[in-house]
């Protein structure tokens, strides 16, 4: 259970992504722009907008990639990483919380920080 | 009336909109934009997003614009809805036209219509084993559904 539970900074990814969103502005970079805008300014931290968050990246990646420098895919990619081990370790937790009968509508941070039975699996 | 344009880029002062948004980070206007920008056609359905898009982005995004830029979206919502109501009443007439001509709409269409293989279609339909094509009556019971 030790390996399931551990902190997120939540900051860390969102200035990566606050500085590429800033550069796609600046250089008007407008498919990735229409891709990712509704996921990034409806992101409330939930399992959910995290999957929002993925597809957009990976829609980033697919069809805006004519925009992007290099260095930007190499991030966009980490961004896509981070967020599906995210939601894969969001549907864990919620898996251990159902067996335990846990009512299941807990923010991310408090998903990352509970604590669990012995008994868990 | 507005012309008909085929690429966004002709609609007058979207561009600029845009590119000012870009350059003053107003990501929320952008949001409802962008998509209607990108995907636009030139057709109906293509003027009716970007109508909608750029009213939402008054709407939802009033704080973050100008009273110029505020002008720009009424005039775009104006000349996107004459050029609808345009391409709209221009498709009633033709169709009262054909009608009149004593046609209907579908007959029209007949030409294009490929007899042998729609006929294909449906002897493969009625060869499936259904109680409806040999007993009526099952039909009937299984109307219910």
């Amino acid at each position: 259970m030790a390996q399931l539970v551990q902190p997120l900074r939540s900051e860390e990814p969102f200035a990566v992504l606050n500085k590429l969103v800033r550069e796609w502005c600046d250089r008007q970079c407008l498919e990735a722009l229409s891709q990712v805008l509704p996921a990034y300014l409806s992101f409330n931290g939930l399992p959910d907008a995290w999957s929002r968050l993925f597809d957009a990246l990976r829609n980033v990646r697919s069809l805006a990639r004519y925009e992007l420098t290099d260095e930007e895919l190499k991030k966009v990619g980490n961004l896509i990483d981070l967020a599906s081990q995210v939601i894969r370790r969001a549907s864990d937790v919620a898996f251990v919380l159902n067996r335990h009968a846990v009512p299941v509508n807990p923010s991310l941070d408090s998903l990352l920080h509970a604590k669990f039975p012995a008994t868990a699996v | 009336m507005a012309e008909l344009t085929k690429s966004a880029e002709q609609v007058p002062g979207l561009r600029d909109l845009i590119e000012a948004w870009c350059d003053r980070r107003c990501l929320n206007a952008l949001k409802y934009v962008l998509p209607a920008y990108l995907s636009f056609n030139g057709r109906i359905d293509g003027w009716s997003m970007l109508c909608a898009a750029v009213r939402n982005a008054r709407t939802f995004a009033h704080d973050e614009l100008t009273e110029g830029e505020l002008e720009t979206i009424c005039l775009i919502v104006r000349s996107a809805k004459e050029i609808i109501t345009a391409r709209l009443r221009r498709q009633g007439d033709r169709l009262q036209n054909v009608l009149a001509a004593g046609w209907s709409p579908a007959a029209e269409r007949l030409d294009y219509v490929d007899w042998r293989r729609l006929w294909g279609v449906v002897d493969l339909i009625q060869s499936v084993p259904w109680p409806s094509w040999s007993n009526p009556s099952a039909a009937k019971s299984h109307s219910q559904f």
